[in-house]
């Protein structure tokens, strides 16, 4: 559906995009990741046919972006990260606007327009003028003008930013309505929202591909060594020296010291041992009791961090 | 095609959705309500002295109508929106241009009022009138092309303004500069004669840099019009210039696109 091929931009002497190439297949929803600066935003106006790139190709449902640009942009529905909106049209206008501009016909205008907006739920706003409406309901718009045309990729750069979190979950439930409809690259810098709307997700960093997976498969991948989270009530030193004894443990911590004595730990073990019992069996023992204890699975986040720590970030987005 | 009226459309609209519009299109009528009002004052109608005394305030006016044109979608971040959509930058330079266009005319029309008092009155409505109503609309054919093309070079609307005033400016300047143009040319050949040319071969070196630039300059181009002589070739002049300038905008965001900065 999307093919992406060796793209490379320069800005003067930076390199924003390195040799980026992955594909999006039809009905798939891609999680687009990277720190702000990545590269992620120059990515998505280049394939979406805003920029050009210094080398390489995007191919939109078969056709090149440069050599067929017409024929590309059809297919392509565009959210950047500020909503192109003309805050002197009310919504109505402007969605008309945007179906002459995309050449949807006179006859068809109308009834999609009104399932568009049905969609996204700006009905209610229709005949209210852009510059009117809050944030949540012009990224809202902006949405819907992605959507007019009837695209079958959707590119959403940063769709939930600036959103309160009533609204994130709002358009992130959106999303994953239209990805049974529309093939959906989303670009973010949240690991959460990719994690729940995704179904494969390409992490980006200083411009080239850091890690491209499923985010279950990220998961497991990095999962060398499993935590454990241990809030505890007892002398420190002691609990760590204890703990420290049980097979499978590598390294404790205390992390953060309450009142009361009441300390939380992280303990970290060999992959695939589980000590929460030993753990628990050894406070036991001494009487101190434990307040609460969570296995921490490696997030997305920290898969993240691993892949991105040692790499220095502060390059356009 | 439904692209171009797409954008033209909405292009004109939006000269009414702020106040813009109005506001020209009052600054216009006053300036010429003006002369006209002056002209029944002393009995002595010249329309065709009021179409040159707007004419010498299109410099000023022109700037400030197209000012918007491309600074105004690129400053908003609405330009991805255009240039994502299946249309090409072509029909969007074109759809803007006719829009600006457009209320050139409706200002120009405007003016038609004044016509049409005349007419009531009795008054003399000839040929002249007619040929300085088509030189002042090819006239503006050509401004607007360049005050697009001043738009699309900025983000800002202030300077994409003074520069189209800078270019129309020296264009209406050239009438006065293009004979002392023509002898500097002159005087500086004579400096470094590295051909050996006589004294009149120098003069009229100079004297055909002087032409050159009297060419260029749009103005004089249409004192045959006032006169009730219809000709092509200014009308031709006026066309190429606009079709240069459109041609140089959609180069210009074309450029843009493929900058490595």
């Amino acid at each position: 559906m999307i093919e992406i091929r060796n793209l490379v931009k320069y800005y003067g002497d930076i390199k924003a995009v390195d040799d980026v190439t992955f594909t999006v297949n039809r009905g798939e929803i891609l999680g687009f990741l990277g720190p702000n600066g990545a590269g992620k935003t120059t990515t998505m106006n280049i394939l979406t046919g805003f920029l050009s790139a210094t080398s390489g190709t995007v191919t939109i449902n078969g056709h090149d972006i440069l050599e067929e640009p017409q024929l590309a942009k059809k297919s392509i529905g565009y959210l950047p990260e500020n909503p192109p909106l003309y805050l002197d049209m009310t919504v109505i206008e402007y969605l008309k606007f945007v179906a002459e501009l995309k050449g949807v016909s006179a006859d068809q205008r109308l009834r999609q327009l009104a399932e568009i907006m049905k969609l996204v739920r700006i009905t209610d706003v229709s005949n209210r003028l852009i510059k009117n409406l809050s944030k949540g309901y012009r990224q809202r718009v902006g949405l819907a003008q992605a959507l007019v045309g009837n695209p079958e990729v959707l590119v959403l750069d940063e769709p939930t930013v600036g959103l309160d979190p009533k609204q994130i979950i709002d358009i992130r439930n959106l999303i994953k309505e239209l990805g049974k409809k529309h093939t959906i690259i989303l670009s973010s810098h949240i690991l959460p929202e990719v994690q729940a709307v995704c179904e494969r997700v390409v992490i980006i960093n200083r411009g080239a591909i850091a890690a491209e997976d499923t985010p279950e498969g990220l998961s497991k991948k990095m999962a060398k060594t499993s935590r454990i989270e241990l809030t505890a009530e007892g002398p420190v030193k002691e609990i760590i020296q204890k703990i420290r004894m049980i097979p499978g443990v590598e390294h404790v911590d205390a992390i953060i010291e309450k009142e009361d004595g009441i300390t939380i730990f992280e303990i970290e073990n060999k992959t695939g041992e589980d000590v929460r019992r030993q753990v628990f069996f050894e406070m036991a023992r001494s009487s101190w009791p434990i307040i609460e204890m969570k296995s921490l699975d490696p997030t997305l986040e920290d898969i993240f961090l691993q892949v991105t720590s040692n790499q220095q970030t502060g390059k356009r987005g | 095609m439904t692209r171009i009226q797409a954008v033209f459309k909405r292009e004109l609209a939006a000269y009414f959705r702020s106040p813009i519009g109005y506001v020209l299109f009052a600054i216009f009528m006053t300036i010429s309500g003006l002369y006209f009002a002056s002209g029944i004052l002393y009995a002595n109608i010249d329309l065709v002295g009021e179409l040159n005394f707007i004419q010498s305030f299109l410099f000023i006016i022109v700037p400030v109508l197209t000012m918007r044109t491309f600074s105004e979608d690129r400053k908003n971040g609405t330009e991805v929106l255009l240039f994502t959509s299946p249309a090409s930058s072509l029909e969007i330079v074109l759809g803007k241009y006719f829009a600006a266009l457009s209320l050139f005319l409706i200002m120009t029309a405007g003016t038609l009022s004044h016509l049409v008092i005349t007419a009531l009155y009795d008054g003399l409505i000839d040929a002249s009138v007619w040929g300085a109503y088509i030189g002042f609309i090819f006239l503006g054919v050509a401004y607007v092309s360049i005050g697009c093309f001043a738009s699309a070079l900025t983000e800002n609307q202030i300077i994409a303004a003074v520069i189209s005033f800078v270019i129309m400016l020296v264009m209406m300047l050239l009438n006065f500069v293009s004979s002392m143009l023509g002898s500097v040319a002159s005087t500086l050949i004579s400096k470094i004669n590295l051909f050996g040319l006589s004294d009149v071969q120098i003069g009229s070196a100079g004297s055909a840099v002087t032409k050159a630039l009297q060419w260029l300059n749009p103005t004089t181009r249409i004192s045959n019009f006032v006169n009730g002589i219809f000709e092509l070739s200014p009308i031709l002049f006026f066309v190429s210039m606009a079709a240069v300038f459109i041609y140089l905008t959609n180069r210009i965001i074309e450029k843009r696109r493929w900058s490595q900065r």
